[in-house]
């Protein structure tokens, strides 16, 4: 039944520079008195620098992938490796689907929450929280609520806070989700020169196959659930890049159509329970 | 405001004629004319003998006899003492109650063992307890400071408790990603995040808490705005009757707009606009 999907699963090609390893993770859910499995036997390696997108039909379980590599749940069995961090903090940072920036917080107190907790000097907090806010352009509205911005500035807060603290590793839970067209394109462009610039190595999730092409360096399709490595896909075009550029180039649309036709089959399926 | 009604103006938003223009200037207005408006007329009732004088003798009269207990010092007397209860059985009451509230937020099994002691106490009457408390306490000070504060406990326990609860949980995932540890996320996210019920909390128990009081200086108490109220009844002394209601609105008004600063300066991040 799985011998399909263990061609992107052993890819073992270069063993250096690995910074995220995700080896046959499983993880089942209680819904009611009945059991279900949202990941099935997941497994990914990522190397330094590289920014992975993992798309799927809703439901495949990306979501719960990620929040397992975050370490805010634990999966049945398997393994999920992340390089540690010279300083023994978490290598990672989050930004989280929903608004996750603190409404009891300024904008100058979110951005430096992580370096707060991490019991950074307080003038280098200052400068680093400083330093981010401009470069999300959020200067002049350091000491703003929340509730007095935008949904889009919101999320350049939530992603400012991420970078503050210097992760080696970005999980991005579907940012732009709830941005508008417009606003989504540019906070796309600026997480793609961003991550570029940092040399982040970045988890993407996203159910945009746009954004996946757009951003990604591979993108990882899963199957419906139970969820699944379905394929590995290697997106050709070189960063740094321009997000609507990239969009006209012709391998675009044939990217676009070989991930549609890859979930279209798994959204047809619908979930298989056991 | 007033900006904002001028730019919707220029904008040309389409208002009927006849629909006065609602700027923050009317606003303020009408609230401030509907109480005058409702005095008058009493008082052109009252003179008119529309209404019964004995029950309801004319503002003029009410705001003479409240003149001359002001005075007199009497009114002010009873005053310092009620506001003397209604405070220390606020603090007495109110402290521990958002403590113990918030640690119920905070840990499911003490939320498990307390929780079904406050709902099973919670509906009885508070007033009800007041001839226990007699016995307790006797006629001295404890017997009404343990009113108030167990008026102020109730609606303060649980609203502290629901202020954790209702917490978005995306919060604390943000700290845990962040590496917080236990007193980190509580001094971070669950304090600051169950603040603003807290304070809706302690607002409702002090008006509570002051019904309480007073209710209690009626029953079994010889000074308090209660008493007087009791003694005004006893004495068929109807003006200042209604003078000491009045002061004792006056009261119930003064300490929640003193609630109302104190989320303010504790919670400043919370939209204003539109409240109320």
């Amino acid at each position: 039944m799985h011998e399909a999907f263990s061609e992107p699963r052993t890819a073992p090609v270069a063993q250096r520079d690995v910074v995220v390893r995700v080896r046959d993770v499983v993880k089942h859910f209680m819904h009611g008195r009945r059991q279900l499995c949202a990941l099935d036997r997941v497994g990914f390696e990522l190397r330094e620098g590289r920014f992975l997108v993992i798309v799927g039909p809703s439901g495949c379980g990306k979501t719960t992938l990620l929040r397992i590599l975050a370490g805010l749940e634990q999966q049945d069995s398997g393994e999920v490796w992340m390089r540690p961090s010279r300083d023994g903090h978490p290598p990672f940072a989050m930004v989280f689907q929903e608004q996750s920036v603190f409404p009891w917080m300024t904008v100058r107190e979110n951005v430096a929450y992580g370096l707060r907790l991490r019991r950074v000097r307080g003038r280098d907090i200052e400068e680093r929280a400083a330093h981010w806010i401009r470069k999300v352009g959020l200067a002049g509205f350091e000491r703003a609520y929340p509730h007095q911005l935008s949904g889009g500035m919101k999320q350049r807060v939530s992603i400012a806070r991420a970078f503050a603290v210097d992760p080696d590793v970005l999980l991005m839970d579907e940012p732009f989700s709830a941005l508008d067209e417009q606003m989504r394109t540019i906070l796309q462009q600026e997480v793609s020169t961003l991550c570029e610039e940092q040399q982040k190595t970045v988890i993407f999730v996203t159910h945009s196959i746009d954004e996946a092409i757009t951003l990604g360096d591979e993108v990882l399709v899963m199957t419906h659930r139970p969820g699944q490595v379905k394929r590995l896909i290697p997106i050709p075009f070189p960063r740094p890049r321009d997000v609507v550029e990239v969009r006209a180039d012709p391998r675009y649309g044939e990217l676009y159509e070989e991930i549609w036709g890859l979930i279209a089959e798994e959204v047809r399926r619908g979930p298989r329970e056991a | 405001m007033a900006e904002q009604g001028a730019t919707l103006e220029r904008t040309g938003m389409q208002r009927p004629r006849w629909l006065p223009q609602a700027g923050a200037k009317t606003e303020a207005a009408v609230q401030v004319l509907s109480p005058i408006a409702l005095l008058l007329i009493w008082e052109v009732a009252a003179r008119a003998g529309w209404v019964d004088q004995r029950f309801f003798p004319a503002p003029s009269a009410i705001v003479r006899a409240f003149w001359d207990a002001i005075t007199t010092g009497v009114l002010l007397h009873h005053l310092k003492i009620t506001l003397w209860r209604v405070l220390l059985g606020t603090l007495i009451g109110g402290v521990p109650a958002v403590l113990i509230g918030l640690a119920m937020g905070l840990w499911r099994w003490l939320r498990l063992t307390l929780d079904p002691i406050i709902a099973a106490t919670y509906p009885l009457p508070k007033s009800a307890l007041f001839p226990l408390l007699l016995l307790i306490f006797g006629l001295g000070e404890g017997s009404k400071v343990s009113m108030v504060a167990i008026g102020v406990f109730y609606l303060a326990v649980t609203n502290a408790m629901e202020g954790v609860l209702a917490i978005n949980p995306v919060y604390f995932d943000v700290a845990k990603t962040f590496g917080a540890r236990r007193w980190d996320v509580i001094r971070t996210v669950a304090l600051p995040g169950a603040m603003p019920l807290v304070l809706a909390g302690l607002r409702l128990g002090v008006g509570t808490g002051l019904i309480l009081g007073v209710l209690a200086e009626m029953l079994g108490a010889r000074d308090g705005l209660g008493y007087l109220l009791w003694s005004a009844w006893q004495t068929f002394s109807v003006s200042s009757l209604w003078a000491t209601l009045f002061v004792t609105a006056i009261l119930g008004f003064v300490s929640v707009q003193l609630v109302d600063f104190l989320r303010r300066v504790l919670v400043p991040w919370q939209r204003t606009a539109g409240r109320r």
